[in-house]
């Protein structure tokens, strides 16, 4: 009786396995591009496709891989690709622009991209305040109106020269994608997750659709309806599939890449790649030889809060700018393969001819260690050095209550912690330092509860403005009211009507450059803020699968795997085989 | 064995205390913390290349939104109201992701991963604390517990990293991170269940390997005095067989405490396991917890913490109530 029902489950038990055992993998690793995120740790905002939500993670691939941008800024060849757009004009004021969409592109559910879609996006977000992005998009645009299907009239609340590249032409990570009307037209975006897998959401314009998403990876198949295609426009990116993983902890991204498992990782330690490369000769980097890095858009900075003694006095920022070896700071924080930064901005083709013409402001400021010019100011100020330590006549130390984000966003700010802490020291001066979490670091940051503080300065790649416009007298916010920009609350009106001229001009325009540097010439010289490291980020790319990747030799884009700009990437690669 | 009403009605009325009390500290923790989720929600899109115009507005409107702009006592109030429903609303940082959706989506994973690690640590290091006790096991005894010590000291992240750079970079024979193949399917087949078990196998090991010598270590010691006990010598004298006293007298009367720890560790396992988790990129609690917190996600670290206390104070009273079936010496009568 036993055997026969042992009998009868073994049976049961073999069918249903027969019936269970069904790969999921129906596409070759040959065929599919395998790329590592960003991001060191799952996510729990699996199902929120909505770009305009602040939990989004678009650098799992919606950026790269289903959004499309209307223009992309290459930063190597420093000019602006068209995408979704053919192009734009604007008026002699640079309060209107008026932009061309492409015919014939095609959102992935077969509707037309047209004007209205992007009408309905600028209106939408003109009317959530609360959407990412939305309060740029208000301050800016006054009106926006579709003029056929194909065409977009924007008119701005200010004269702006440069505002196509700063807002749509992804100048760092990314720019507002437009969603489709016929989709988003009924839905609350301010909670719309933009997901239904069923439906066929997320719908856009890309060459990619989104097959499957969890916490650790996100799988896209490409779609062979592309409008790149039918258009003439591009061809079908060979990658069939491609999966955007999360790449994991410091301690095994190299293991991974090095192991083939992953195609491309947005991170690694240049020590970490020459270990990987002896290993596996196909992982690349941007360079063949040391640095290895690409120019990161943000270099990282120190900054002073200007309303805070000593720190309101010109003079001591400089005394401390001068015990600061740039050098070193960014050799030990990238492993000896950093670089010091020559300013906030960083030397990309755009801005280098404009920072070497200002080798001479550069060198007659306190951008270079000299701790003899900075004991020098001290003694000036009626400071005397005891013990290693400058006192005043009443025998008071200088702490330097050092704001910085901690730990948790990668080890080269912990190590920059430590190298600044200790020539802070040397110099003279005592530190308590305050290493916090992204909330508490902001909430100190944007009120001001600091007094110096280092940050990372994302603003200018083709023209100096963006940046210097991040340091407008409009910016400064009381102590204990949250700043936009201007943390360090510098307020100086005559570089403020600098940079307003300089705001409506184009580059192009003659004397622009010269304004600009009389606003650097103020900057250097009051210096409320110093360019500390240039980052050179490693990018690692695998060729064992795909070849064609950007590197120093084959520019043809910057190599940010985790931007909107990878889209052009993904479009160039090949199959090594 | 028949409990009085009078001890379930006081078990059940701390378990009440405690859920509470612990709930109520999970609430004021966070928020003893400086800066605020939304701060931190800021800070991380900025972090991303975005200049936030207009924050300070921005981070009213979603203080507003989350009901963060109200008094303490309203989002107690609000937050213990939720609680006793189960609904804790949206993850602050993930919004518009319920927060039971994120618990229910990792709960899975945790539950296969610890509950497999613990059964087979609290398993092995059981039996073998017990057999080395009552097989007389010297030196080679030591030789065994020496290493699973030596082991269980080493912290688990450093374990996990460890074996995943013998068994999965050297020797390739698991893979690396994930709950998951790349680009397989989350479909509950057969082919997928055993991909989900090789992704476990390394954080399991590594989980295990940790654990397995304080569960021999407790057993261990219990077994030593168990075997020094008068009844053990009766049944010697009684003639009864060596495994019917091993498993009657010896192991029934030892596990005890070693049940009570087993229990608390089971009703912990929603707490996941954080840095095991992280290092294998394992989609489960533990990772989900610590993002939350770092992210000061109000909603996710009450909602989870809450489960956490549930859990924890259910399987407490659950061996409270067993207690007596385990051991028929124990008499709640006088209790």
């Amino acid at each position: 009786m036993y055997s026969r029902k042992l009998s009868m489950l073994l049976i049961v038990l073999l069918v249903l396995f027969q019936a269970f055992l069904v790969s999921g993998q129906d596409v070759a690793r040959e065929e599919t591009l395998i790329i590592g995120s960003d991001l060191t740790s799952n996510v729990a905002a699996d199902d929120i496709f909505n770009p305009y939500l602040p939990a989004v993670q678009r650098s799992l691939g919606m950026a790269q891989l289903m959004e499309e941008m209307l223009f992309y800024t290459n930063y190597e060849t420093n000019e602006l690709m068209p995408w979704l757009a053919t192009g734009y004009d604007t008026s002699d004021d640079f309060t209107e622009y008026t932009i061309h969409l492409r015919d014939g592109v095609k959102w992935s559910d077969g509707e037309a991209f047209t004007a209205d879609d992007f009408v309905f996006t600028i209106n939408m977000l003109k009317t959530n305040p609360t959407l990412r992005g939305a309060a740029g998009i208000e301050r800016a645009i006054a009106s926006v109106e579709a003029l056929d299907d194909l065409t977009v009239k924007l008119t701005l609340n200010d004269p702006n020269p440069r505002y196509i590249q700063q807002s749509w032409a992804v100048r760092i990570s990314s720019s507002p994608p437009i969603v489709p009307e016929h989709i988003w037209a009924d839905k609350d975006p301010s909670s719309f997750p933009n997901f239904d897998l069923d439906k066929g959401w997320p719908v856009f314009t890309g060459p990619y659709v989104l097959t499957s998403s969890s916490q650790d990876q996100r799988i896209y198949n490409r779609r062979d309806d592309y409008w790149g295609v039918e258009t003439g426009f591009t061809d079908l990116p060979a990658p069939r599939r491609v999966i955007v993983a999360t790449a994991g902890v410091d301690e095994v991204v190299g293991a991974r890449i090095q192991n083939n498992e992953v195609d491309s990782l947005a991170a690694l330690s240049a020590n970490t790649l020459v270990t990987v490369q002896s290993r596996n000769p196909n992982v690349i980097g941007w360079t063949d030889e040391s640095p290895f890095g690409y120019t990161d858009p943000c270099p990282f900075y120190l900054e002073f809060n200007t309303t805070r003694e000593p720190w309101d006095d010109p003079k001591m920022r400089a005394a401390l700018s001068y015990i600061i070896d740039r050098d070193l700071v960014a050799n030990i924080a990238f492993e000896g393969q950093g670089m010091a930064a020559q300013f906030l901005f960083p030397a990309y083709t755009g801005l280098m001819d404009f920072l070497d013409s200002l080798s001479d402001e550069f060198a007659a400021s306190a951008y270079r260690y000299d701790p003899e010019a900075s004991a020098a100011i001290m003694e000036s100020k009626g400071y005397t050095l005891q013990d290693g330590v400058w006192r005043d006549g009443d025998g008071n130390s200088i702490v330097i209550d050092f704001l910085m984000l901690g730990f948790n966003i990668g080890p080269t700010w912990g190590r920059s912690i430590q190298i600044l802490s200790q020539q802070f020291e040397d110099g003279g001066f005592e530190v308590n330092v305050s290493d916090l979490d992204f909330g508490p670091y902001w909430e100190r940051a944007n009120q001001g509860m600091w007094g110096v503080r280092m940050a990372w300065s994302c603003g200018s790649i083709t023209d100096p403005h963006t940046t210097l416009s991040n340091f407008h007298s409009d910016l400064v916010m009381p102590i204990g009211e949250t700043a936009s920009r201007n943390f360090g609350r510098w307020d100086n009106p005559e570089y403020s009507a600098l940079v307003d001229q300089l705001g409506q001009m184009a580059p192009s325009d003659e004397g622009y450059f010269d304004l600009a540097r009389e606003a650097m010439t103020m900057f250097l010289a009051d210096v409320p803020a110093i360019g500390l490291q240039q980052q050179l980020r490693v990018n690692p790319f695998n060729t064992t699968y795909w070849v064609g990747w950007p590197t120093a030799d084959n520019n043809y884009v910057n190599p940010q795997s985790w931007w909107s700009t990878a889209a052009i990437i993904i479009h160039t690669i090949e199959p090594a085989g | 064995m028949r409990l009085p009403v009078s001890y379930i009605a006081k078990r059940f009325l701390s378990f009440v205390v405690v859920v509470w009390v612990a709930a109520s500290v999970n609430f004021i923790v966070p928020r003893m913390a400086p800066g605020d989720p939304i701060g931190a929600m800021v800070a991380r899109m900025e972090l991303q290349g975005e200049v936030i115009e207009d924050s300070a507005e921005l981070i009213a409107a979603y203080r507003e939104k989350f009901g963060l702009d109200g008094s303490l006592w309203d989002q107690y109030v609000s937050y213990l109201t939720s609680a006793v429903q189960f609904d804790f609303g949206h993850s602050l940082s993930y919004f518009p992701r319920p927060v039971s959706d994120i618990i229910l989506d990792a709960l899975p994973y945790t539950l296969g991963l610890l509950a497999v690690s613990i059964i087979i640590s609290f398993t092995v290091g059981t039996l073998l604390g017990a057999l080395i006790v009552w097989l007389k096991i010297g030196r080679s005894g030591i030789g065994l517990v020496a290493p699973l010590l030596l082991l269980g000291s080493i912290p688990q992240y450093l374990l996990a990293i460890i074996l995943l750079f013998v068994f999965s970079f050297a020797l390739r024979w698991f893979p690396s991170g994930g709950a998951h193949a790349l680009g397989a399917s989350h479909d509950f087949t057969l082919a997928n269940f055993i991909e989900v078990a090789r992704h476990g196998a390394l954080p399991i090991m590594s989980i295990v390997l940790a654990s397995a010598g304080g569960w021999l270590i407790g057993m261990r010691s219990m077994t030593i005095t168990v075997t020094r006990s008068d009844y053990l010598t009766l049944a010697k004298a009684k003639g009864l067989s060596q495994l019917r006293i091993f498993y009657h007298y010896v192991i029934r009367n030892a596990i005890l405490p070693q049940v009570t720890n087993l229990a608390i560790a089971m009703g912990s396992i929603v707490g996941g396991a954080i840095l095991v988790e992280v290092v294998f990129t394992y989609p489960g609690l533990g990772s989900h917890l610590l993002r939350a917190i770092n992210n000061q996600d109000f909603t996710v670290i009450q909602g989870m913490t809450y489960t956490l206390v549930l859990s924890v104070a259910s399987a407490v009273l659950i061996v409270d109530l067993l207690y007596p079936w385990l051991d028929p010496r124990i008499n709640y009568e006088d209790q």
